[in-house]
């Protein structure tokens, strides 16, 4: 019950309730210690009320939820990037090092969850977009939507990264 | 693991919000946010423009009160460029607004390097548009004034130095701190499919 609530009100609070694990998990893909990515989801819930009155048609209101996500979220990483703070780990063995420590911070519920996060880390920028997308379900076309690129740069490009992150994940595997 | 298996070992995570609350006081938060947010950007805005509208009545009385010609050219001139600087600064920020909703994350980089690209050049040619009509004014306000032409000489050659100065801290800002942003954000950019087609690899540069 939202008495008293404004329809913006209303609108944003049903959307991040709705939304709320999937604005989590792109959380956990760019922000990798709790502290940070406590800071990117305030961002990125501010963000969506910022944005949510300008977003005319209702319809695309998921693919335009990754969008704000994930434009917050590079922007994020740039920030810290340039305040010479990392969010995200760059080298395989920094990865491995702040996987351990997440792990020690909060227990792996599922070790293959662990895995696929850390290979999606070594992933670039935008190999890590459109993995994060696809593993979300979208289909080709509402990646394209969210990227702003056309289906068939998608397939390509989804092509390229799946066989990445299949060859890290195998590479991960004991 | 296949597709479908990665796929559904993605959606089934549970992961806790890191803040919790009632609605309300989500809300709130995001309002006070907001707040915060706009009474940033007012007062960076008013900071800037105050300096100017100093200098703009600043030199209005000195026009006022100044009997000798030159000098109240000087003071001309000296209004003139802080209404043409405020002027300046205000419009290479409406071109941001350009960018505010974007229509995909290609369109944000985009508008993140448009946006790097302009604070780069702004602090790149201050030479041009902040540096030159200062020092013209100042010029002409010591030049057209009483005094030796020995403690003209100092000053001037003092202005030149300091003029020299601020355009190397510019350049040097644009340098160290604004080019390796642009040069990731550009990278990025050319890490999308479409960019890494040679017809469209000059598409950050128009």
């Amino acid at each position: 019950m939202n008495t008293g609530l404004s329809t913006v009100e209303g609108d944003f609070l049903a959307m991040v309730n709705e939304n709320r694990q999937r604005i989590l998990r792109i959380c956990r893909v760019y922000a990798w210690n709790p502290q940070d990515g406590e800071d990117l989801y305030q961002e990125v819930l501010f963000q969506i009320w910022r944005g949510l009155p300008a977003l005319k048609e209702k319809a695309h209101a998921n693919t335009w939820l990754y969008r704000v996500a994930l434009n917050t979220a590079i922007s994020f990483v740039r920030k810290n990037t340039v305040a010479g703070r990392r969010s995200v780990p760059l080298e395989h063995d920094e990865i491995r090092e702040m996987a351990e420590q997440r792990q020690a911070q909060a227990p792996a519920i599922n070790p293959r969850l662990d895995a696929l996060y850390e290979a999606i880390a070594r992933l670039d920028k935008m190999d890590k977009a459109i993995i994060t997308l696809f593993l979300e379900d979208l289909s080709y076309e509402e990646i394209g939507e969210v990227l702003g690129l056309n289906a068939n740069h998608v397939g390509v490009a989804l092509h390229r990264a799946r066989k990445k992150l299949s060859h890290m994940l195998q590479e991960e595997e004991p | 693991m296949n597709d479908e298996e990665l796929k559904q070992l993605w959606r089934q995570q549970e992961l806790a919000a890191p803040v919790a609350g009632p609605d309300t006081e989500i809300v709130a938060r995001m309002k006070k946010k907001m707040r915060k947010f706009d009474k940033t950007i007012f007062w960076r805005d008013v900071r800037e423009l105050a300096a100017c509208a100093i200098v703009f009545f600043g030199y209005g009385l000195s026009y006022v009160r100044e009997s000798y010609p030159v000098a109240r050219a000087g003071c001309i001139v000296f209004m003139l460029s802080a209404v043409f600087i405020a002027g300046k600064i205000l419009y290479a920020r409406r071109g941001e607004k350009r960018f505010r909703h974007p229509a995909s994350v290609r369109e944000f980089l985009l508008g993140e390097v448009e946006k790097v690209s302009r604070q780069i050049r702004l602090l790149e040619t201050v030479i041009w548009w902040y540096l030159p009509p200062l020092f013209i004014g100042w010029e002409l306000c010591q030049w057209g004034a009483p005094g030796t032409v020995l403690g003209k000489i100092l000053m001037t050659l003092f202005f030149m130095l300091l003029c020299a100065f601020l355009h190397w801290l510019n350049r040097y800002a644009a340098r160290k701190s604004l080019a390796p942003l642009k040069r990731e954000l550009e990278q990025t950019l050319q890490s999308m499919p479409e960019f890494l087609e040679p017809a469209n690899q000059n598409k950050t540069n128009p």
